[in-house]
């Protein structure tokens, strides 16, 4: 008799966790070397052993800030790269369709468009400035997932129910935000609201980066309980209640949580579409749908794709950057079209 | 709950907690390590700035680090251009900021400053403008990592450009500077309205923006400092009610073009030359008889004669005096060059405009005098 | 409430409609431990919806249902699991699943606390798929299989849940005859496990065959409960049915075998 299948299922897991956090690893000392200036290997390591051992950088070293910025800024990445492709996957699962991505409750539009008002306003007291945007981003994004439960629950709680409120919500608020953006009279605050749009890690300071972080890894460590029902949920809201899982209660405990992941990950940096789509589209090509193996793949891919678009978006027109969510797209976008020609067969009917 | 479950959920707990008060003792460090050391010095080079910090410098700076071209031409009129380190790509003026552009010391571009590249400059004073949402977002970077910086007001009209250098005067030592040069620009500003008071005000049409067959219009509105400098050089500002710079509907375009007595286009967004844009108005039925058409009063703004008007700075007064020029030509003795038939432009010659003895003369003699120099 | 222990399900003046039409009314009945009980009746006598209503998708408007003598709306989802599985006969799925992960859910009710399964949950795993001969497949992707084999994984999936109870809806409709049989066989041996298992099927001389009892469902009310002997008679499918036939014995077998459709005079 060949060896246990559970064994043979964990150790997939293992292999491919090991292999994406040595990836992770590789990419992390790449993204802290290069920047708009360059820093040799040995310099950074020295910065870093530098700052582990003082609590910090020397104010006076330069190159010991700029090292130390970059370090808060790929943990921040990798925040945001594991909060949208876990919430990506999640939903996923909720919907039953690998086509979903985590904007599908309409939080991106909500995110964007308080992003925009405090942009727009010109918010600058100075306690909060700081916080002022991620702050009117957070409420957006949870005031458009209320409406969308509220709408898709009135409309008979369906899987098509979220999906077609998270539609109607989301395009309601980006047209009140085009609207903004086209009758304003502010160039400058122009160009940043588009910038935010897109993506920008620019901004981020170690205080951001930490609720970022320790938000998303929370998050997802509690949706990593649920893997198993997640694996339950696949089969069909009637199959799942006769194995007993209170599938209502469930859906609302997830989508409520996978939202404000999805919140937190966009109200700092702004909105980077695709990844988290392909991200768990690309993981269950190379583990499968088990949730147990999906979701760890999930995040440590995510954290990848997005740490190396990071680096590319430093790097390509440097001193400027570009916008982290367009180089996402370019990529993502090839890519998903492949991914559909491919698999044509399942996506039929 | 399985005892299993309840492992898993204890030792997460636990990591967080620790990473959390790790993070929280790197981030009151990375707070404190700030580059002011607190002696009892008494500090006299401090201003409040456009954020509503309170900013202060020990000593004069000594490496400067400036945001926009504005900022670098004020730093440079208060005679400090050999502090400067470093400027964005987009600084050109006087030719010491432009020089260091062309050697490379640069930040980036105006909405895209890289954080990177100002600290690789080691500077003890960053200069940038609270108008632009990305500056201000660098401008905290920058102080919880320990730099100074100042962040200028966004200047839509000529006093808080003043406000500007004044403040830019006191936390960097050339207070006196500072007082005297705001003096002249404003002598020379009552100078020039005293000139012009109680002559009849032509409607002057200034344009930013425009594409082919003039669509997509964007006027100077009443609010903006070009508004400003129109109605101080003796003239109407045809969309006086229109607040800030706004895509001009056609239809109020068409209604005004009768009225119009002076157009001013500056050309450097423009996806039209000057030739096709004169074309165009000679043969549209609506504009070809306004009097601004009729009597060629067009004029195109190129190079630095558009950046006086564009940059809210010490040489906005300069702007001032070639519209006053321009509108009322018999009341002052220096002239800008009018030809009845070709297509007036004025670029980087405008200083020859100029009375002798203006502020950017000044500045230009100093320039030329640099330039002498290497 | 039942004291019986022998009484693994009992169905007490259930009434149910949709939409303002009653579709059952008023069904009573008592399945006992260990028996085979087939439901049979036409479309439209409401045999899924009973089937439904058994395992909680539906509640009953009025009556009650008691499962192992519980009421069964005041019982926990989770709880109802470990006693009662089903085997639907519709699977619809666009997600790729392995054969071997969905048959593993069949534990869920059980495992639920724990990331991975344990040693004895992947032992009865793949026993199970043995038993139904699907373990060949076990890595293959559940929506490339035949509905013949899909329908085996189901069974395995349901045993492996090792409920007390098991609901089974239309369980032969895709299969070929080999495996019609085959399925109520591996039916029957989980008999021995003290198993009651409910089946609602069209075919009715299958479930004679097989079955301990049958229920015949008829416009929303039980019209006959008893061993196929019993109910199997020419008048009662004329009457439920609406097809004349002519019953033949052989042995233990009984069967029904259709003559032609009752008429009525005016045609209809």
């Amino acid at each position: 008799m060949e060896g246990s299948l559970v064994q043979a299922t964990k150790g997939r897991l293992l292999l491919v966790l090991a292999i994406g956090l040595l990836l992770l690893f590789f990419l992390l000392v790449l993204s802290w070397s290069v920047g708009a200036v360059d820093i040799s290997f040995t310099n950074v390591l020295n910065d870093l052993w530098y700052i582990i051992t003082h609590f910090g950088p020397d104010a006076h070293n330069p190159e010991q800030q700029i090292v130390w910025s970059r370090v808060v800024r790929s943990v921040a990445v990798i925040g945001v790269g594991i909060g949208l492709s876990v919430s990506g996957a999640v939903m996923q699962a909720l919907i039953r369709n690998p086509l979903v991505d985590p904007y599908i409750t309409g939080v991106s539009s909500g995110a964007a468009l308080g992003a925009i008002l405090s942009i727009m306003a010109g918010v600058s007291i100075v306690a909060l400035a700081d916080f002022a945007t991620p702050i009117a981003a957070l409420i957006g994004a949870l005031a458009a997932f209320f409406i969308t439960m509220a709408l898709a629950e009135s409309a008979g709680g369906k899987s098509i129910n979220f999906v077609l409120s998270g539609m109607i919500v989301g395009i309601a608020l980006s047209s009140f935000t085009t609207i903004i953006i086209t009758s304003s009279s502010q160039e400058s605050k122009l160009h940043g609201a588009l910038f935010w749009l897109y993506g920008s890690f620019a901004a981020i300071t170690w205080t951001k980066a930490l609720i970022i972080i320790l938000t998303v890894l929370a998050i997802s460590l509690i949706l990593l309980f649920y893997a198993r029902e997640l694996n339950v949920i696949l089969l069909g809201d009637e199959h799942a209640k006769h194995l007993g899982l209170d599938v209502k209660l469930f859906k609302r405990i997830i989508v409520a949580l996978t939202s404000i992941l999805t919140a937190i990950s966009v109200a700092f940096c702004g909105v980077i579409g695709f990844l988290g789509l392909i991200v768990p589209h690309t993981s269950r090509m190379i583990v499968g749908g088990d949730h147990r193996l999906l979701l760890p793949t999930s995040m440590v891919l995510g954290a990848v794709v997005l740490l190396a678009a990071d680096i590319f978006a430093r790097v390509v027109v440097r001193p400027n950057e570009l916008a982290i969510g367009a180089v996402v797209s370019l990529v993502g976008a090839p890519f998903f079209i492949y991914l559909m020609i491919k698999r044509r067969k399942e996506y039929a009917g | 709950m399985d005892s299993g479950k309840k492992k898993i959920i204890a030792i997460a707990l636990v990591a967080v907690l620790a990473v959390a008060a790790l993070a929280a003792a790197l981030a009151l460090n990375g707070n404190n390590s700030s580059g002011n050391d607190s002696n009892t010095t008494t500090k006299t080079l401090s201003a409040i700035d456009a954020s509503n910090t309170s900013v202060t410098m020990a000593s004069a700076p000594q490496r400067i680090v400036s945001g926009a071209p504005e900022i670098s031409e004020m730093v440079a009129a208060l005679n400090m251009t050999d502090k400067m380190v470093a400027v964005t790509d987009y600084d050109d003026y006087p030719a010491a900021v432009a020089s260091l552009r062309d050697n490379g010391s640069t930040i980036g571009g105006f909405y895209t400053p890289s954080y990177e590249k100002i600290i690789s400059y080691n500077p003890d004073l960053v200069i940038l403008s609270n108008g632009v949402p990305a500056q201000q977002e660098l401008a905290s970077q920058l102080r919880s990592a320990g730099y100074t910086v100042l962040l200028t007001y966004e200047a839509s009209n000529i006093t808080t450009m003043y406000k500007n250098v004044e403040m830019i005067g006191n936390v960097t030592a050339k207070q006196t500077e500072a007082t005297s040069l705001v003096a002249d620009m404003k002598a020379q500003i009552a100078s020039i309205s005293a000139s012009v008071a109680g002559e009849s005000k032509p409607n002057v049409l200034f344009v930013t923006y425009a594409e082919a067959g003039f669509t997509n219009v964007y006027p100077a509105g009443g609010t903006t400092t070009i508004g400003e400098v129109i109605n101080l050089a003796g003239g109407n500002n045809s969309f006086a009610e229109m607040d800030g710079f706004q895509m001009a509907s056609s239809e109020v375009l068409t209604a005004k073009a009768s009225n119009v007595d002076v157009i001013i286009m500056t050309t450097m967004y423009s996806t039209e030359t000057s030739q096709s844009v004169t074309t165009w108005f000679h043969s549209d039925p609506t504009w070809m008889d306004s009097p601004a058409v009729k009597n060629n009063k067009v004029y195109f703004l190129t190079g630095q004669a558009e950046n006086i008007f564009n940059r809210e700075s010490v040489r906005t007064v300069d702007a001032v005096q070639l519209l006053a020029e321009i509108l009322h030509p018999d009341k002052f003795s220096a002239e800008v060059p009018f030809t009845a038939d070709g297509i007036n432009t004025i670029g980087d010659e405008y200083t020859n405009y100029l009375p002798s003895g203006t502020a950017s003369q000044s500045a230009s003699v100093t320039m030329m005098a640099a330039v002498a120099r290497d | 409430m039942p004291d019986d222990p022998q009484v693994s399900i009992k169905i007490e003046g259930v009434r149910f409609g949709y939409n303002g039409s009653e579709v059952l009314k008023g069904v009573e009945f008592e399945g006992k431990r260990g028996e085979f009980i087939g439901l049979i009746g036409p479309n439209g006598s409401g045999k899924s919806t009973l089937m439904r209503l058994m395992n909680r998708i539906l509640k009953p408007q009025v009556g009650t249902i008691w499962l192992e003598g519980h009421d069964l709306d005041k019982m926990k989802i989770e709880d109802i699991a470990k006693v009662c599985a089903n085997v639907p006969t519709e699977f619809n799925e666009e997600f790729n699943m392995s054969v071997q992960d969905l048959v593993f859910l069949g534990r869920y009710p059980f495992a639920k606390g724990l990331w991975w399964d344990k040693e004895e949950d992947e032992e009865m795993v793949v026993e199970a798929m043995k038993r139904f001969g699907v373990y060949h497949l076990k890595d293959r992707n559940f929506s490339e299989l035949s509905s013949g084999e899909a329908q085996r994984v189901l069974l395995a999936k349901a045993v492996v849940q090792c409920p007390r109870v098991l609901l089974v809806d239309e369980p032969s409709a895709h299969l070929d005859l080999k495996y019609k049989l085959e399925v109520m066989e591996h039916l029957r041996d989980m008999l021995s496990g003290n198993v009651t298992i409910i089946i609602a099927s069209h075919d009715l001389n299958l479930l004679a065959k097989y079955c301990d009892k049958l229920m015949v469902l008829s416009k929303g009310k039980i019209v006959g409960f008893g061993t196929p002997e019993e109910i199997m008679t020419a008048e009662m499918v004329e009457k439920v049915y609406g097809v004349e036939v002519a019953i033949l014995k052989d042995g233990d077998d009984i069967w029904a075998i259709p003559r032609r459709t009752r008429r009525k005079e005016d045609g209809t």
